[in-house]
Formats: structure tokens, C-alpha cells, sequence
């Protein structure tokens, strides 16, 4: 079994006297893979990625890299020694050297020729022939953030943290920008570990996804595992486009106001739950002696959103791709057709 | 986001305590004057109020009170014209009305002294026409010092009015059309920009309580020239010390005003269209209106002077009257202004560094202490300086008496060393803001990335910050060296025997009226003057906030 190439052990990180930015994070990250931090803006994400590259010690816990202990209460190595590519939210490009000087800046104790070798390379690996000898400021968005990624591949590091690597685009540019950046990536051939608030970002470009949330690591999965069976309300929230409904688990069945499911295996063993409710799952119709009202309908993408509530005051939402014939205030009946049963355990207060 | 930045605090002990030093240094006059208000003398004090201490405190406070007047109407005036309105020669004012900086107080007021006093030609014009008793504008009175010295201090006010109202942009003053209200200065453009206006203000009053030059060109006595005229023409150093004193408690006062309406000014540059957009266009009567007026402030607080200058230059060149010694008054400037220079702005790097890579609070409060200088008149910094040099110079005395029987004499007192001390005070807060706002434009995200690829600290600094800071340490260096140039009171007072600066030339010949004599060095000073004034017009361009100088 080959050694883990990131491995943090029960790393926390305070700064001043609020709460943990990061709390508690046990992470293992094998050679080649390509794994995503996703959570909102504020989880710890972007702390847990400054801490593996060394720009801040953890208070407790342990980082390897490569099996080599690179911070826990003794040890401290500087990032210069770390060996660690990182592309920066702002890209961080040094404004007055070139691309190749960018690129070129990393690559110590080689000979002219073998660098700028490596140089050419990198540019061609990122799409950035013949632009070697512009500034940063005479490049677009995209190629400057291109150029941050060639200057963190561009030594032969085997990591490359990136933080947030394409927040910085227009929402236009992003969609293009993040195949090409995971091809990108995947050539080098190196271990990355990306930071990201964006799902689309996460799901696409990751082998795997640890979701983050107020310091801790919620859940790690395969993307389609974390889409499929969430751990946790918060992740469902994150990960899915869902709604929640109040229900009772007595057996084998679950009880909820518009109807009885069969509680699958693994479900909390605690009576009081939440039934994830995906937006596809549920139909409606019009049925004056429905259990719901029609609150708003949005059209999003080709179909319609439709919001109901029910007499419970619980809110659940239906997405059709046919112009539904609802209008808002309009009763309807719901029906729920749960491709996979999927309970949590009810939060205090939900 | 976590602070940033914040990078490991190992070896860093030494950059504190260096920082440290530095403030210690700097703050060290003001002290030494604070440390004669403590012991203060009552006798002295008995005999000062007795004499001048009213006439002083009276006249510093009224020339405060016009100049203040005068030069904020002007400058907020000016600044409101040229940000909102549009008439012929707008741009070109926009930028020309800051160039009455460049003149120091002291070389208008003797432009103006020789144009409009008894025997210049003004007033020889108005008698030959009028008859013996016509009347004249004379400038030796309390409303032409008023005048002269607003003609060239309302561009501090100018400055940051302008800069403030060029943050509002077009949207507020649309917002004000759209609910009724045509000509918006009063209930919006000037509520706004009050803080900034305030700013400026204090900037101005700052140096209109340190001028020594002005005044004393056009027989005024405030505190400056009392100082001087106690400590060279009584010799009483004692009382030239509590003069000092009072003089600190007004500039404290200026200083907390100063404090408070920067603390509220807030500059952000909106990317918006300009509110010279959002105004009706003037009539064109009153557009000619107001191109008179830029354009009559710009002649006599900027044109009128300079013109003057180098016609009674050009009058003293062939009258082979220009001043034989003048190679070497501007060799002992410039070598002063570099001595200076090099000295502030290693003190400014220490504090600027210091402050980036341990950040403490204590750190913080060090670098504030040593960037008060700017609002200490150069009097009370020469009198501080003077008590420290002539302090040491007794101990250093005894010692080398008690150890080799040699009786030293004064080593300290009346060196360059002691000028050098008393422009470090002065301004290592003009240096020390330029490198730090060039210092913070470096992100800590340019550290970071070089130190990941494998940037040692040493590399980081000669590979990243050296290139990148080249400019802005250029900049403070012409900063300091031409404040240097214009430096008078602090010059006067503690330059050593028979060296004489373009500074210290000016004001010997304008104190015997010889106006022409004067106006080489005068022009020298004033062309130098300019140096930071295109610099500030350009920084000015490019939308950053104006610092003092």
C-alpha cells in the first residue's frame, strides 16, 4: 500500500478568540488524486489548505506530506521546504516579471537550458504558447489565472493546493475554464487539493469531496456517493437540491403527512427524522382537497419550480419540465416518489 | 478570512527592537520640549507674559483663524468648481491650481513684499498717479499675511476636497437632481465631503503655524520668530524652550482636530462616471465666471510669483548682482537633502518592515509615534533637538575631561549631524507613509507564493519586495529632499556656523530687503518644489489618496 501523500491528523486552528476556523480535521489524500474542500465561504476550508502549505501553524494535530512530518507541536517546516505548488484566490502573480519569469520562479538549481525546457513545457501543458514574454496585467482573467496554475506545476512539487481557483472568473468564463483546469490538472499527474465554495467546481473536477462546514469535516464520499446518500441535513443542504419533511420512523416504515415509505437500511435508529425530498421526486396535481397550497412558481432552466406548502407549514418543492397548469393559491395534491429513502437524524430546532 | 500575513514571528525580535529605536529617536525632541513643559519656569513664564506672551498667542491665533478662513473658502471653492462644473479650461485647471504648493510661504511673501510694499512698484505707480497719500495694498499687515499665505496652503484643502468629491461620483448628486434639488453643493456635495475638507484644513493650519519665513519677511511675530529672535538675540534658551512649548500645545490642538477629521474622511474610489456628469452645465457667463476665477488664483498665488522670480533674476544676472556664493549654497543643500534623505528612509524602511512582518500592536503604536513629526513645527523640533545635542554634549564633555583632561567643546551642538537629526524628526512620516502605501500594495498573497516556490526570506526581499518598492522608495527620497530644500525654521536654527542653505541665503537677503539677490535661490527652491508636485498630481490621477508632504 503506497504511503498517503496529504495526511492531516485531528488539526485545529484558531485565530484570535473566536471559535475554531478549524476544528478536529482528520484528512488522508492519496498520490494522484485530485480531491475538492468544498463548503460555504467561512467553513475553514481555505485555513486547512493555508495550513498544509505552511503559511500557518495548526495549534494541535499533526500534517504529513509524503509520510514526512511537516507540522505538529515540534516540528514547523517553512513553506519554502514544503514542496508544495499553490494557486491563490488572487492568483498572486509577481506584476513585474513576465509569464516565463512567473512560471520560471520556482525552478531553483537547474541548468538555463533544462528550465526554461520545463518552462515551454508548462506553457504548452496550459495553453499559454507565445505568451512567455507578456505581463501579467496584459492578460486576460483567465490566462492570468492559467499562469498561476503553470508557476505552481512548473517545479517538480508533488502537490498543488489551490484555493478557490476560479472564483475570480465571470460565471460566463467559469464553465469552460473548469474542464480545461481539471485536464490541466490531471496531466501533471500530481496530488491536488482545490478549495472551493462551488458545487459545479467540486463535482466536476474532484475524485473526492470532503464538504466542510463550520470548521469540521462533515462527510468525505466519491461525488456521486456524497449526491446520493448525505450524511448529515447540512451536507444534504450543500449537495442536493432538496427539500426536508418532518417524519416518524416506527419499524420498518416512516410515516410523513403525504404518506407512509419503507425506512431503508441505515437510517438513524431514533423515532424523530427528516425525509430528504429531492426537487425530481415529487409530483403535483390540482386537487382542491390537496394537502398542499401553491405558493410561488419559478420558471428555472427548460421547466418550472414550483413551491408548496403543507399543512404542517413544512415546505417542499417540485421541479416539472411541462408548464405546469398550477397557479399560485391553488390546492394541489403531492405525491412523493423516492428513488432512494434517505432519513437523518432531525437537528434541535428543525 | 484569517489574518493573512501574520508570517512566523521567529527572528523577528531584531526588526521590533530596530522599529523601536527608531521611534525612540524621533520621538526624542518632542519629548525633550514636553519635558520642559513639566519643569516649567514661572519666572520665565512671569516675564514672557509680561512682554510678548499675549501679542504671540493673539496673533498665532488670528493668523490660524484668517488663513484657515481664506484658504478653506478657496480650496473648497476651487475644488467644488473644477469636480462638478464644466467651463473653458477645466482640465487644465484641475491639475495647474495645485501647483501654488510648490512656492513655499516665505518666497511669496517676499515676491509680494517687494511687488506691493512702500518702495515696489505697485505702490510707486499708485503715488505717481493718485499723489503722495494714494492708497496701496500693503502686505506687511495682518490681512496681506492672511492673503499671501492662503495663496499657496489652499492646496492641501484643494486636494483632499477634490479628492473627496471625486469619490462621491455622479450618483448621489443625481439622486439629489431626481428629488428636486438643482444645485446640490450645500445638501450634498459639501456634507459629504466635510471630512476630507476638514483634512485639508488641518494640513494647511499645520503649516501655517510652522511657517517662520513668511512671517518674518512680513514682520508678524508669532512663536516661530520669537523663538528665533529669543534664542539668537537674547541668547535666552530657557525661554526660547517654553516658547516652544506653547507652540507644541497649538499644534496639539491641531494635531486631535486633524486626528478627528481624518478618522471620518473615508475615501472610497468609485469606478463611476465623475460628477461633473450629473450637474447641469453652467451658463456661459457664469462659466467665464469661474474660469476667471481659477485662472486669477492660479496668477497670483502661482504665475505672478514665479514670474517675478525670474525676472528679477534675469534683472540680477545682468546687473552681475546673482549671489557669487551660489555653487556651494546649492552643493550644501542637496547634501544636506541627501544626507536626510538616506537617514529617513532607512528609519522609514525599519518601521515600514517592522510593522509587515511582526505586525504587533506595540509595533503599530511605534511607527504612529514616529509619524507624528509632520505636525510638529520645525521650531520646536530645532529646540528639541538643541536641548538633546547640547545634553549630550555636556556628558560627552565631562567624560572625555574626567578620562583625558582635554576639554572638548561643543561636538554636537552646530553640526550637520544635529540638521540631520532634527529632518529625520521632521520628515520620516513622508517617507515612512510612501513606503508603507507602497508596501501594502504588495499583496501578502505575492510572500506566500514566492516562499511555496521555494523563496528563501532573503530572496523574497531581493527578487519580489526590491523591485517592486523601487518606485515608491523614489519617491519618498524627492519627498524628503525637497522638503529638506524648503525647510527654514528648523535650518535656521541649528545649521552649523557659516553653512548656509538656498533656505537660510533666502531669508538673510529678503531680511534687507535685497528682493533681487534672493530670487536665484528662491526660483532654485521653488522649480525643486515642483519635483513633488507633479507627483502628486499624477498619484492624483490615478485616484490614490493624497498624503501630506
Amino acid at each position: 500500500m503506497s504511503v498517503p501523500q496529504i495526511v492531516l491528523e485531528s488539526v485545529r486552528k484558531r485565530f484570535g478568540a473566536g471559535a475554531a476556523a478549524v476544528d478536529s480535521l482528520s484528512l488522508s489524500i492519496e498520490p494522484g488524486e485530485t480531491f475538492a474542500l468544498f463548503g460555504p465561504s467561512g467553513c475553514g476550508k481555505t485555513t486547512a489548505l493555508r495550513l498544509i502549505a505552511g503559511f500557518e501553524r495548526p495549534d494541535d494535530g499533526r500534517i504529513r506530506l509524503g509520510g514526512r512530518i511537516v507540522a505538529d507541536g515540534d516540528v514547523d517546516v517553512p513553506p519554502e521546504e514544503r514542496r508544495i505548488g499553490f494557486v491563490f484566490q488572487d492568483y498572486a502573480l509577481f506584476p513585474h516579471l513576465t509569464v516565463e519569469g512567473n512560471v520560471g520562479f520556482g525552478l531553483r538549481g537547474v541548468g538555463s537550458r533544462d528550465k526554461a525546457a520545463r518552462i515551454g513545457e508548462v506553457l504548452g501543458l496550459s495553453r499559454l504558447q507565445g505568451l512567455g514574454h507578456r505581463f501579467p496585467h496584459e492578460l486576460s482573467g483567465g490566462q492570468q489565472q492559467r499562469v498561476a496554475v503553470a508557476r505552481a506545476l512548473a517545479p517538480d512539487f508533488p502537490v498543488v493546493l489551490l484555493d478557490e481557483p476560479l472564483s475570480n472568473l465571470d460565471a460566463s468564463l467559469r464553465g469552460s475554464l473548469r474542464a480545461e483546469l481539471h485536464q490541466i490538472l490531471k496531466a501533471s499527474g500530481k496530488t491536488v487539493l482545490l478549495v472551493t465554495h462551488d458545487r459545479e467546481e467540486a463535482f466536476e473536477m474532484a475524485d473526492r469531496i470532503g464538504v466542510m462546514s463550520g470548521g469540521r469535516l462533515q462527510q468525505v464520499g466519491a461525488p456521486e456517493d456524497l449526491h446520493r446518500r448525505p450524511a448529515t441535513e447540512e451536507v444534504a443542504r450543500l449537495v442536493c437540491d432538496a427539500c426536508f419533511l418532518p417524519a416518524r420512523r416506527s419499524g420498518h416504515s416512516i410515516s410523513t403527512e403525504i404518506g407512509a415509505f419503507p425506512a431503508g437500511a441505515g437510517a438513524p435508529a431514533v423515532e424523530d427524522v427528516i425525509l430528504l425530498v429531492r426537487e425530481d421526486e415529487v409530483s403535483i396535481r390540482r386537487d382542491d382537497s390537496g394537502e398542499g397550497v401553491v405558493e410561488n412558481r419559478v420558471f428555472r432552466g427548460p421547466g418550472h419550480v414550483i413551491h408548496v406548502r403543507l399543512q404542517s407549514g413544512a415546505a417542499i418543492r417540485c421541479r416539472r419540465d411541462e408548464t405546469p397548469d398550477v397557479a399560485v393559491g391553488e390546492r394541489v395534491k403531492v405525491r412523493l416518489e423516492p428513488r432512494v429513502i434517505v432519513l437523518l437524524p432531525r437537528n434541535r430546532g428543525a | 478570512m484569517p489574518a493573512i500575513g501574520k508570517a512566523r514571528r521567529q527572528n523577528l525580535g531584531g526588526f521590533s527592537a530596530a522599529a523601536w529605536l527608531v521611534a525612540v529617536v524621533v520621538a526624542a525632541p518632542v519629548l525633550a520640549v514636553v519635558w520642559n513643559l513639566l519643569t516649567p519656569r514661572w519666572e520665565v513664564w512671569q516675564h514672557l507674559a509680561q512682554t510678548m506672551l499675549f501679542e504671540l498667542v493673539r496673533n498665532t491665533a488670528l493668523l490660524l483663524l484668517g488663513v484657515g478662513l481664506l484658504a478653506g473658502v478657496l480650496g473648497t471653492s476651487l475644488a467644488w468648481l473644477v469636480s462638478a462644473h464644466r467651463f473653458p479650461g477645466r482640465s487644465f485647471f484641475e491639475w495647474a491650481l495645485v501647483l501654488p504648493m510648490a512656492v513655499p510661504a516665505y518666497v511669496i511673501a517676499f515676491v509680494f513684499a517687494g511687488l506691493f510694499g512702500y518702495t515696489g512698484p505697485v505702490a510707486t505707480y499708485l503715488r505717481a498717479a493718485f499723489g503722495p497719500d494714494a492708497f496701496f495694498p500693503d502686505v506687511r499687515t495682518y490681512p496681506g499675511v492672511v492673503v499671501v499665505m492662503s495663496l499657496v496652503l489652499y492646496p492641501y484643502v484643494y486636494l483632499l476636497a477634490r479628492a473627496g468629491f471625486a469619490s462621491l461620483g455622479a450618483a448621489p448628486f443625481e439622486a439629489a437632481r431626481s428629488l428636486g434639488s438643482r444645485h446640490p453643493f450645500w445638501r450634498v456635495g459639501f456634507p459629504l465631503a466635510r471630512p476630507a475638507i476638514a483634512t485639508g484644513l488641518a494640513l494647511a493650519l499645520m503649516e501655517t503655524l510652522a511657517d517662520f519665513g513668511a512671517v518674518s519677511v512680513l514682520g508678524y511675530r508669532t512663536f516661530t520668530t520669537a523663538i528665533y529672535r529669543v534664542w539668537f538675540g537674547m541668547f535666552d534658551r530657557v525661554a526660547a524652550g517654553q516658547l516652544a512649548v506653547a507652540l507644541m500645545l497649538f499644534a496639539v490642538v491641531l494635531l486631535s482636530f486633524e486626528r478627528w477629521a481624518r478618522g471620518r474622511a473615508r475615501f472610497v474610489q468609485r469606478h463611476g462616471r465623475p460628477a461633473t456628469e450629473a450637474l447641469p452645465p453652467l451658463s456661459s457667463a457664469r462659466a467665464l465666471v469661474a474660469s476667471g476665477f481659477c485662472g486669477g488664483v492660479l496668477f497670483f498665488a502661482f504665475l505672478l510669483p514665479t514670474g517675478v522670480l525670474a525676472y528679477w533674476t534675469a534683472r540680477a544676472a545682468v546687473e552681475q548682482k546673482l549671489p557669487p556664493n551660489f555653487g556651494s549654497l546649492l552643493t550644501n543643500t542637496l547634501a544636506l537633502g541627501a544626507a536626510a534623505a538616506l537617514t529617513t528612509l532607512a528609519a522609514a524602511l525599519v518601521l515600514a518592515y517592522g510593522q509587515r512582518l511582526a505586525g504587533s500592536r506595540s509595533l503599530a503604536w511605534a511607527s504612529r509615534i514616529a509619524g507624528l513629526g509632520y505636525a510638529v513645527p520645525g521650531s520646536v523640533i530645532a529646540v528639541g533637538v538643541l536641548l538633546i545635542l547640547s545634553g549630550a554634549d555636556r556628558a560627552l564633555g565631562r567624560l572625555v575631561e574626567r578620562t583625558t583632561g582635554v576639554e572638548l567643546g561643543l561636538v554636537l551642538t552646530g553640526s550637520a549631524l544635529g540638521l540631520v537629526f532634527a529632518y529625520l524628526v521632521r520628515f520620516v512620516s513622508v517617507a515612512f507613509y510612501t513606503v508603507e502605501a507602497g508596501l501594502e500594495s504588495i499583496a501578502p498573497s505575492l510572500d506566500e507564493a514566492a516562499r511555496s516556490l521555494g523563496a528563501t526570506p532573503r530572496r523574497l526581499l531581493s527578487r519580489i519586495h526590491a523591485p517592486l518598492l523601487k518606485g515608491s522608495v523614489l519617491t519618498a527620497s524627492i519627498l524628503v529632499l525637497v522638503d529638506v530644500m524648503k525647510e527654514m525654521p528648523a535650518t535656521m536654527l541649528i545649521r552649523p556656523f557659516g553653512t548656509d542653505t538656498l533656505a537660510v541665503d533666502v531669508w538673510q537677503r529678503t531680511a534687507e530687503s535685497m528682493w533681487r539677490e534672493a530670487s536665484l535661490p528662491a526660483l532654485t527652491i521653488v522649480l525643486a518644489g515642483l519635483l513633488p508636485v507633479i507627483l502628486l498630481v499624477r498619484l492624483g490621477r490615478r485616484g490614490q489618496s493624497v498624503l501630506p508632504s
